[in-house]
Parts: structure tokens; sequence; C-alpha cells
């Protein structure tokens, strides 16, 4: 029904032959890495290991890409700025093969201001970029992005606040502020068709925090369970998906991963678990206890059955999603307590193509991972303190 | 499972893509087990996404049926990755089966399931995209719902039936028998349809998704053209003119939508022009899944197509 294909073809378009013998199966991955400590992003070609390219930025970046991996957004919440970068790589699905398309990583020079830009959601084509300082979500269409031509539509809320928007096939979902302290995290969302008209009533989402899609399905983390949401003829059809009852009680999602190629969702739950959801199951959730506290997790894109968690003891997980299991741990890093401050660097995941690629932000490097067997590799020198990262890439191929 | 009376022991382990596929599977394995399919409810096979439950019955699976590529595009890679022990048999390529090339230019539009637009935006051309795209979703130009035209079902039974003597000797009778009932009846499917539609054959009608080259060919009916639009969203006004104009200038009697399509929304579509509507249902996405399922689809088609047509001028 929905067009997503498009958005799973990315990290699964590995693999797919050259569709005439004349063209060359290629492979490309490029992490984009932003500093810690510095207001930099840097590009690194993942085969080589080096810095190809780094780009300044104002403030402290979180790295978003988008569903096709043509773009990265920097999105800098102190200096009120949310910049594009094209990757330089761009993966065209055509069925039973891929175009890879490899050209110089560049700054679009398309910047995106406001107050406190936080949320940033891609979806169907679109991103919305949520500003809490202003309860004003900012949508851009990635295509006018990469043709450095943004054509920037908003839509404001009533009150300041943490919020969130979901581009939805001509709809839009927008977060619903807390009416007596809009400083609290929202209580619910409505939706709102291309005039900004809303349609149908607010669905209730106390707690709102966390949003992902997968497959068909939408999914959006509230106290008291998910909001599940999907199109059902022509416009968004939401459904509250209450915590199971063999959940501790003392938590919730607040953080939430959707599966790429299998239609799950992952989202955190405590400090010392994460829970697997699949919505269309009678026990939808599924506990999965961790052996110290969570310091990141990641889907793997390339190998849909597979999800890793990095704990503070500096091991590795691999969790086996149809199981529920984790199946092989590995230490990688020295201890990283989750003490202190949540921006405190510690490493975060990143999936390229046969290699998990893990930060290490004291050491100055990125660790990469066989993803068959999780031993390590070699390492990938950024200096500096390599904290927020993102992987793009794939294999398919080159036309002459 | 329960035993049968004459103690056979069940078949499991056996996993079908689409309820088409499933029914004729269920309608042999009758007795012995029930197929599982992954496929269910409304779901559009083209986009699907697999749960992590239905990847595991994939890791688990003796027996895999499944159309083909072009159909079941979900299932492409995951046959390689997840379905390791498992015989996976493509319908499509079953030996004797009726092939028809995808229908392309003239009256009839790029066959879409609603991706092509959205991924081909903003996207540099190298070289042609157009033509070579569409044949790249449906099996190297071939038009991948084999199902629709009856004989090929029997074939595709006979392909099932051999695959599941083979995977489970002990109940081969029952298999066999099973088959035999099953190509009866599909053989009074063909003349029931052929009946149903020959007064309105030579009426020229309109699709929204070019799935019927099939049934048209066997059953002698012949669609004038098709037109792309996405379930869910609604064209843009001058896009709205232009399949007013098609479904006029190809003096189409009746327009068939399907059943993700609103009613409201076709009747949009073709509002001032003198075509009626209809609904026609090329995947079971509206019957419940079983040995029947077939048939019901079948006979849907041509009952949607005689309704339609025989009303009009
Ligand atoms: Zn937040
Ligand atoms: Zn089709």
């Amino acid at each position: 029904m929905r067009p997503y294909l498009s958005s799973l073809a990315f990290g699964l378009a590995l693999g797919l032959m050259p569709a005439q013998a004349d063209e060359k199966a290629e492979t490309a991955w490029r992490l984009f890495v932003a500093d810690r400590h510095q207001p930099v992003v840097h590009v690194l070609d993942a085969a080589e290991g080096k810095i190809i390219e780094s780009f300044p930025l104002e403030s402290q970046g979180r790295l978003y890409a988008t569903e096709s991996g043509k773009t990265v957004f920097a999105v800098q919440a102190d200096a009120g700025i949310a910049a594009a970068f094209a990757t330089g790589i761009g993966m065209d699905d055509h069925g039973d093969h891929a175009d890879l398309q490899v050209t110089e990583p560049k700054a679009l020079g398309v910047e995106i201001a406001g107050k406190k830009p936080v949320h940033f959601v891609p979806h169907d084509g679109e991103i919305a970029i949520f500003y809490d300082g202003e309860g004003v979500v900012r949508l851009v269409r990635e295509k006018d992005v990469l043709d450095g031509k943004p054509d920037i539509r908003s839509i404001a809320t009533p009150a300041p606040h943490h919020g969130v928007a979901i581009p939805l096939g001509g709809h839009l979902v927008l977060s619903v502020p807390n009416k007596e302290d809009p400083s609290e995290l929202p209580v619910g969302v409505r939706v709102v068709d291309a005039s900004g008209a809303q349609v149908g009533e607010v669905a209730e989402c106390p707690g709102l925090h966390g949003e992902s899609a997968s497959g068909h399905l939408v999914a959006i983390a509230c106290e008291t369970g998910l909001l599940i949401v999907k199109e059902e003829g022509g416009k968004p059809e939401i459904a509250h998906l209450a915590y199971g009852s063999g959940l501790p009680e003392d938590a919730k999602v607040s953080t939430l991963l959707g599966g790429k190629g299998l239609q799950y969702f992952l989202g955190n739950f405590g400090q010392k678990a994460i829970v697997l959801i699949d919505p269309e199951d009678e026990n939808a959730f599924r506990l999965i206890e961790l052996p110290f506290r969570r310091v990141h997790f990641a889907v793997d894109p390339v190998r849909p059955k597979f999800a890793y968690v990095f704990t503070e003891d500096g091991r590795l997980h691999q969790i086996n999603v149809l199981s529920g299991r984790i199946v092989k741990s590995v230490g990688v890093t020295e201890p990283y307590s989750m003490d202190g401050h949540w921006n405190d660097p510690r490493p975060r995941i990143a999936v390229a193509g046969e290699e998990i690629m893990i930060t290490d932000p004291l050491r100055g490097l990125i660790h990469a991972l066989d993803a068959e067997t999780l031993e390590k590799k070699r390492e990938l020198i950024t200096g500096g303190t390599p904290y927020e990262m993102v992987a793009i890439g794939g294999s398919g191929a080159v036309h002459d | 499972m329960a035993f049968s009376a004459t103690q056979t022991f069940a078949m499991e382990g056996v996993v079908t893509s689409i309820k088409p596929v499933h029914s004729l599977v269920a309608a042999i394995i009758d007795g012995t087990g029930e197929p599982q399919l992954l496929v269910k409810g409304a779901a559009s096979p083209h986009t699907y996404t697999m749960r992590p439950s239905e990847a595991g019955m994939l890791e688990d699976a003796k027996v895999i049926f499944w159309v083909g590529e072009g159909i079941e595009t979900f299932l492409e890679k995951p046959l390689d990755s997840l379905a390791g022990g498992a015989k996976v048999v493509t319908l499509s390529e079953t030996p004797g089966i009726t092939l028809l090339d995808m229908r392309e230019g003239g009256a009839f539009e790029p066959h879409s399931h609603g991706d092509e637009e959205h991924d081909h935006e903003g996207e540099e051309a190298g070289h042609d995209h157009g033509e070579e795209h569409a044949d790249h979703h449906h099996g190297h130009g071939k038009d991948m719902h084999v199902w629709l035209d009856p004989e090929n079902a029997r074939l595709m039974a006979r392909e099932i039936t051999s695959t599941l003597v083979e995977a489970d000797p002990q109940n081969a009778a029952t298999y066999e028998k099973n088959a035999a009932a099953l190509d009866e009846r599909l053989g009074k499917l063909i003349s029931d349809t052929e009946k149903t539609v020959e007064p309105v054959r030579g009426k020229p009608f309109i699709v929204f998704h070019d799935a019927y080259h099939y049934f048209e060919n066997r059953f002698g009916v012949e669609a004038a053209g098709s037109i792309t639009v996405s379930p869910e969203q609604m064209p843009s006004a001058q896009r709205l003119q232009e399949i007013r104009d098609k479904v006029t200038e190809l003096n189409a009697a009746c327009v068939f939508a399907e059943p993700q399509f609103e009613p409201k929304f076709v009747n949009i579509v073709t509002e001032g022009t003198d075509a009626r509507t209809g609904m026609l249902d090329p995947e079971g996405a509206n019957i419940d899944q079983g040995p029947d399922l077939y048939f019901t689809l079948v006979g849907n088609l041509a009952k949607s197509l005689a309704d339609c047509l025989s009303g009009a001028e």
C-alpha cells in the first residue's frame, strides 16, 4: 500500500547483482561522525578508514540520515540550525538490482533556522524538524533540499514544547502539548491535513517521547503504551497499544527504533532492558534484560534478523529479533559508565555493510567489528571526541 | 494437528506467500496439515514487510511456495538469508504455465503499486528508468499475476502436489486424492466463469491495477487500458482531468478499482463520465483464507465484470 519499500531498499540493497554484464557491482559506505566538543562533522570513507571531508558546524550536532540515504542533517539545538549535507551516495532500487552513484559529500547550503530544533523525522520523502523553543514544525521535501531550494512549510502548535511531527502520506501527525505546563512532555497527537486542518480527534499519549516507522506502521511511545499509526483509506488511523502485564511497571519507552526489512520496533525500557515490539502479535511486548545499563542500541538494516545493544561495561550485544534473545556479546571498549550527564560522550553504534562501527569517544576512534563474527577488525582514527554517528551506503551496479 | 482416520502424520512447516497460493496448497494438504500464510488479511504483497514471527516461520520451513519475483517483493532477499533449510517452489516457473508479457504503452500506464512515483522523484537520470523499472518490478518483462488464469492454477496445483509428495511420501495418497478433486473443481470453475462473462465480452473497461491480463486472456474479455492511481492520495485536479479524458476517449463502460480504494474515491475519478464503477480483488484481500478462497476470488472477478458491464449500454 504505502511506499515503504523505498525506505527499506536502502539497507537491503546490499548483495544485489548488476543487471547487465557491462555493469560493475560496487560497494560504498560513508560514516558521518559529529564531535562532542568541537562543532564539526567528519565524513569518513569506511573502506579507506580515513576522514575525506570535515564540515564546520555552529554547535554540537545530532546527526540524522534520510530514508534515501542521500542526505544527512546536523541538528544543532544550541545554535538553532538544522544544516543539510549531501552524502554523495545514491542508491536507486530497481527491484532485482540497484544503481549506486558515488560523488563528493557536500554541504548543501540549506540551513533551516529556528529556536531549539531537536526531533527530526524523515518519512515518505518529507522531513519534519520540530523546534521546541517555538513549538513549530518546519517541513521540507528531501528532493528540494538536495536541489538546494528548500520550500519550507511551518505549522505552529499552541505552545513551545518538546514536540515531534511525523509526515504521513500527505498528512502530518503532530504532538499536542500539555496545556497546564507545556514544559512537560506532550500529552497526545493530532492529525492535520495538507492545509493544516485537523482530521479526527486528539489521540491521548501522556508523556509522549520517541517515535519510529517500520513496515507499514508508525509507532509513538507514551507512558501508557504505544500509539500505532497506519494509513487506512487514505488517512492515518491511530490505535493505542497498552504495555503488557509482564512488563515492569516503573518503566516506559522513550526511545523507539523501527526494524528495517522486518516490521518490528525496539524500545528502551528502564536502564537495564530493552523491549522488542511486534504490534500485530497477541503478546506485542517482549522484554530483553541486559547485564548492565544500556548506552546505545541500533537495528541492523543489512541483516534484518539482528539488532545491537551497547552496555556500560563496554560490551556489544547482538540480539536475534526472531527469538528475542542476546545471541552474542563481545568486549569492545573500556567501560563507559551511565553515571553522569546523558549527553556525556559515550559510544554509538552504526551498521556499515559487513561491519558494525562503534565510536570510542575517549580514545578518538571508531572500532570496526565483523558483522558475522563480531570480531574486531580495525580502528578508524578520527581524533577529538567522536560521538554521534550515521552510516550511509550499500552496493549496487555502477553504470559507465 | 489431529490424526485422521487413516492415521496419517501431520505435515508441518509448509509456508505460503499470498492468499491464492495458500488456497491451492490448503486444498491439497487438507487432512494432513494446514499451510502457514505470510500476507494475511487485506495487506498487499507488493509492499509487505514481514514480522519477526513470520521470518521465524521461514527459518523453520520445510517447503515454501511463492509466485516469484515481482509479486512478493518482500520475500526476495529473506528467501536467501532466512530460508536456508527449505525447498523453495517458485510457482511462476511451473512447467507449461502460460506466461504473458507485461502490457505497456498505448492505453496502459506503467504498472505501479504506489511506490514508483515516489521513488523516482528527484532521481537524476543517468539512463532511462521508465520502462526498465516496470520490468524489474515484474520479473523481467513478464506479468506475474499468473494465478488469475485457472488453467495456470491447475498446473500450479500439480507442481504443489508433486512437491508435497516428495517432501512427505507417507501422505502421498491423500495429496493425490485431494489434487484430483481440486483439478475437477478447477475445471468446473473455468466453464462456470466462461458462462458468466459470455454476455459482456467486447465491452471496454478500465482497471486501476493492470493485474487481470491472465483472466482476460483465458476468458476472452479485454481491458481497454489502465490508470495508475495511488490508493492513498487523491490525484491532482489536472490528473483527474486526464483520467476523465481517458475514460471518455476509450469509451470505457466500467472503471474497476480494488479493495484498498474507498468507493468515494473511485466515484470522484469517474465523475462527469458515463462510466460505471466496480471493484476487483485480484489477491483475495477481502476473502477469508482457506481452500475455497481461490474459487471465491475467480468467481467474484467474473461476477463483478458481468454485473458492472451488463448494466452499461
Ligand atoms: Zn527528545
Ligand atoms: Zn501487481
